[in-house]
């Protein structure tokens, strides 16, 4: 059977990117966040997660991200997500609060320039 | 022989003293007209020189006279001439009226003796009547001239004439004999010949047995009855009362694997079989003839108090390996000869080579049986909206295992992939190679391939993996929310689809030809309506293939079957399969698959699902799928859909220990009102873990109004949303 996501990973500018596709729920939350989090490494400066490809996320994808930012918070390492606007993964992780925690961007661009700001990603 | 034997007394008897119509069938033709033709003209000569120097004739002495001659000079040259057909009967009145003529002459002349007269009459009967005849009349004739001596009336002529009488009898009587003598002869010459003939064609029937037994198309019988069969043979050509085939074991001993007439075993067959016969013949790898059967080991009493005499035994091997042993047996005495050890010996090694082959198919057969079960014993994928049943029923006795599959892949988003196909062949080879189609074709549906590009690929595979290879294949997508059909076709027969209104059609298909048939394939598709709570039938030829009746019969018989039978899957499946028998012997094997929609209705559903995280994707694809039914935008799919996916990731998470369980998911919808009840049949547990908790919040987020009940019995999560009204999540 087709996996229900996929990743795939790539480095660009001393950061790591996360890309996801598929649907995230609990039977591959945890194995995604483990393949994720191993997959940076220490000389990053941080993490992008592009969810562009994502359709759907439920709480098990919130608790991926929530743990990842957490994990990586611990490294000082950032971590950034590319989410389109309107669109219901966006409207799902506002309303768990992950607007600045989870630093929401809508392009690649905009999260590399969160991820090399000064300031955290608090904001 | 014998009744040959009996035939030949029986001849000569009723030649003597019964009534024979066919006494002169066969009788030596071209002498008896040379015979008759020479006595012909020499009586002619005779009367030549009567009228010539006998005593003076009268004018109608002369003309006679003439007559006898010219007629006896035409009649030898008609009889010396063989362009003219003469028949015995003419031969025989010929000869008749030649005897007549002298005496007609002396008549004539007034020198005629009545004795003569006599004379006639006696060899009429002798050479003309049949036997039992000649010998009433010429007893009778005796008789009345005898009478006169007993009245003692007898005067001197008197005296003379009954002389003559009885010396002329005599001669009727001898000749009589004769000519009975000459019948029997000829009878017994005849019954020589049949015996001939009933020599060669038994010596043709041993021929025929002899190659009946080295019969190779005999493999296709399972063992049993093979070996059964060659047992009657032999005891036919053999003329013995029984055989036996045993079978050597590991273990030592032997076991019976068939018997016939005296030594047959009636009921089950014993187990181990010991005797000192079967072990020598083993041992000695020779045959062995017992002509007087003594008892002593469990063997020998057997044949003893079954009534054997003799035995011949002769030992089944293969190289030099030893299969068992073949013996034949006999009630009566008898002292077996080394042809009929030889012979008996051929049809050994052909028993030791059809035991042989016939292991070895068995063999075959049966991991070809086991592989077909295995690969179709895989479980069907849950589909919530359908209900689906499938067959696989092998073909009749004595036959192997063909290549016919089905199967059903989950294509997601409201799709299914329905397939059915059939490798050309039987047996181990062709179920392997249907195991590799169904794998690979399954591969091919999942990567999201239209069907027509899914034949193409698994053309080109069949076509590079194996040669001489051919199947034929089915394949369609099924979606259940445009309510379509596509169908791609590769030699295959058409789809059935039965609908709600008890009507059945056959769905166009393109004709193209079976994989690997041609060696550029294209398979085109074609895409046909499909009304909700169709169901549709799949199927390989067995199902709708009769001797002697055309395909266009099958399928219009089976189209009517199932409009006049049931609509569900299973029950469908069930009537089409007593149908099959119903028809008696099934020759091919036979894959059958229904698939009936379902379709959610519109205002609820109940579905039950194992509680295991990987039916999550399920749920949202049935939950998605229904509330798509009726209007509701993406954020109020999305938000019903994760807030339902909470609730049963809860049911899954804390509710269960470890092993087989279920939740149960309600929904209902009234216009905008949607409400989703999850419950589950567990114990609850408090969440573990950091952050485990957020799934009730999320639902509460998502949702207008939500309701957790924990009872002992389990929990009920109530979800409600009006859709509609809120612009996001």
């Amino acid at each position: 059977m087709r996996p229900l996501a996929q990743l795939t990973l790539d480095e660009h500018r001393e950061t790591m990117i996360a890309r996801l596709e598929g649907e995230i729920d609990l039977s591959n939350a945890e194995a995604l966040r483990h393949q994720i989090v191993e997959a940076v490494p220490n000389h990053a400066l941080g993490l992008i997660v592009d969810l562009t490809g994502v359709s759907y996320l439920d709480s098990s994808g919130v608790r991926l991200l929530f743990d990842t930012a957490r994990r990586l918070e611990r490294r000082q390492q950032r971590l950034a997500t590319i989410v389109p606007a309107a669109s219901p993964v966006r409207e799902l992780l506002v309303l768990v609060g992950g607007t600045g925690r989870l630093g929401l961007h809508e392009s690649l661009d905009a999260a590399l320039a969160g991820v090399h700001a000064d300031e955290g990603p608090e904001g | 022989m014998k009744i040959s034997d009996r035939g030949r007394d029986f001849g000569a008897l009723r030649v003597l003293f019964l009534q024979d119509d066919d006494a002169y069938a066969g009788a030596d033709m071209p002498t008896v007209r040379l015979a008759a033709a020479v006595l012909l003209g020499l009586h002619g000569l005779l009367a030549l020189a009567f009228l010539l120097l006998g005593p003076p004739l009268g004018g109608i002495g002369w003309v006679i006279g003439g007559g006898v001659v010219i007629g006896s000079a035409a009649g030898t040259f008609w009889l010396s001439n063989e362009r003219w057909d003469a028949t015995f009967n003419q031969l025989l009145a010929l000869s008749y009226v030649g005897l007549a003529a002298p005496v007609a002459l002396q008549a004539v002349t007034g020198q005629f003796e009545p004795y003569q007269l006599l004379f006639l009459v006696w060899v009429g009967c002798g050479a003309v009547q049949p036997a039992r005849r000649a010998v009433l009349f010429l007893g009778g004739l005796a008789t009345a001239a005898l009478v006169p001596v007993l009245t003692q009336s007898v005067s001197g002529e008197v005296r003379e004439a009954i002389a003559w009488s009885v010396l002329f009898s005599a001669v009727g009587l001898v000749l009589t004999a004769y000519v009975s003598y000459v019948r029997t002869q000829r009878i017994e010459l005849r019954s020589g010949e049949s015996d001939a003939r009933a020599v060669a064609r038994a010596a043709t029937q041993r021929v025929r047995d002899l190659q009946w037994v080295t019969d190779a198309t005999l493999s296709h019988l399972p063992l049993e009855e093979l070996l059964g069969e060659l047992l009657r043979r032999i005891a036919g050509a053999l003329e013995v009362d029984g055989g036996a085939v045993l079978l050597s074991e590991h273990s030592g001993g032997f076991t019976e694997a068939a018997s016939r007439g005296v030594v047959e075993t009636d009921g089950p067959r014993p187990g181990q079989i010991t005797g000192a016969f079967p072990e020598r013949i083993a041992t000695d790898r020779s045959a062995l003839a017992v002509e007087r059967v003594e008892g002593g080991e469990p063997f020998e009493t057997h044949l003893k108090q079954a009534g054997v005499e003799s035995l011949l035994g002769v030992p089944l091997l293969v190289g030099d390996q030893i299969l068992g042993v073949l013996y034949v047996a006999t009630r009566s005495r008898r002292r077996f000869t080394d042809g009929d050890a030889s012979f008996l010996q051929l049809v050994g090694d052909r028993v030791a080579l059809a035991v042989e082959r016939t292991r070895m198919f068995e063999d075959e057969r049966h991991i070809a049986g086991t592989l077909q079960r295995s690969l179709l014993g895989d479980v069907l994928p849950v589909i919530p909206d359908a209900a689906m049943a499938v067959r696989y029923v092998p073909g009749g006795a004595g036959m192997e295992v063909g290549g016919d599959w089905y199967d059903v892949i989950d294509l997601r988003d409201g799709k299914v992939g329905l397939v059915i196909g059939d490798v050309v062949g039987r047996g181990l080879r062709a179920a392997s190679l249907m195991g590799k189609l169904r794998t690979a074709l399954q591969a091919y549906a999942l990567e999201g391939h239209a069907p027509a590009a899914v034949l193409e690929r698994l053309h080109h595979l069949l076509e590079g993996q194996a040669k001489d290879a051919i199947a034929t294949v089915l394949y369609l997508v099924l979606d259940a929310d445009k309510r379509t059909v596509d169908i791609a076709n590769a030699g295959h027969l058409p789809p059935l689809v039965r609908d709600e209104d008890n009507t059945a059609h056959y769905l166009p298909v393109a004709q193209s030809p079976p994989l690997a048939a041609v060696p550029y394939a294209r398979y085109e598709e074609r895409q046909a309506k499909i009304a909700p709570a169709s169901t549709v039938i799949l199927f390989t030829d067995g199902l709708v293939e009769r001797r002697g009746e055309s395909l266009q019969v099958g399928l219009d018989n089976l189209c009517r079957a199932v409009e006049a039978g049931p609509a569900e899957p299973e029950a469908l499946c069930e009537a089409a399969v007593a149908r099959l028998e119903d028809a008696g012997a099934l020759e091919d094997d036979v894959a059958l698959l229904a698939y009936k929609l379902e379709p959610f209705p519109e205002g609820g559903f109940s579905l039950d699902f194992p509680a295991e995280p990987e039916v999550l994707a399920m749920v949202r694809r049935v939950i998605e799928r229904w509330l798509g039914q009726a209007p509701a935008s993406a954020s109020d799919i999305y938000a019903i859909k994760a807030a339902t996916i909470e609730a049963c990731a809860n049911a899954i998470e804390h509710a269960y220990r470890p092993g087989d369980a279920a939740f149960r998911v309600e929904t209902a919808r009234s216009g905008a009102d949607v409400s989703v009840t999850v419950t589950d049949f567990g114990e609850w547990r408090e969440p573990r873990g950091d952050g485990r908790g957020r799934g009730l919040g999320l639902m509460e987020a998502l949702m207008d109004s939500t309701d957790v009940a924990r009872t002992v019995e389990g929990s009920k999560v109530a979800l409600r949303r009006r859709v509609g009204e809120r612009q996001a999540l």
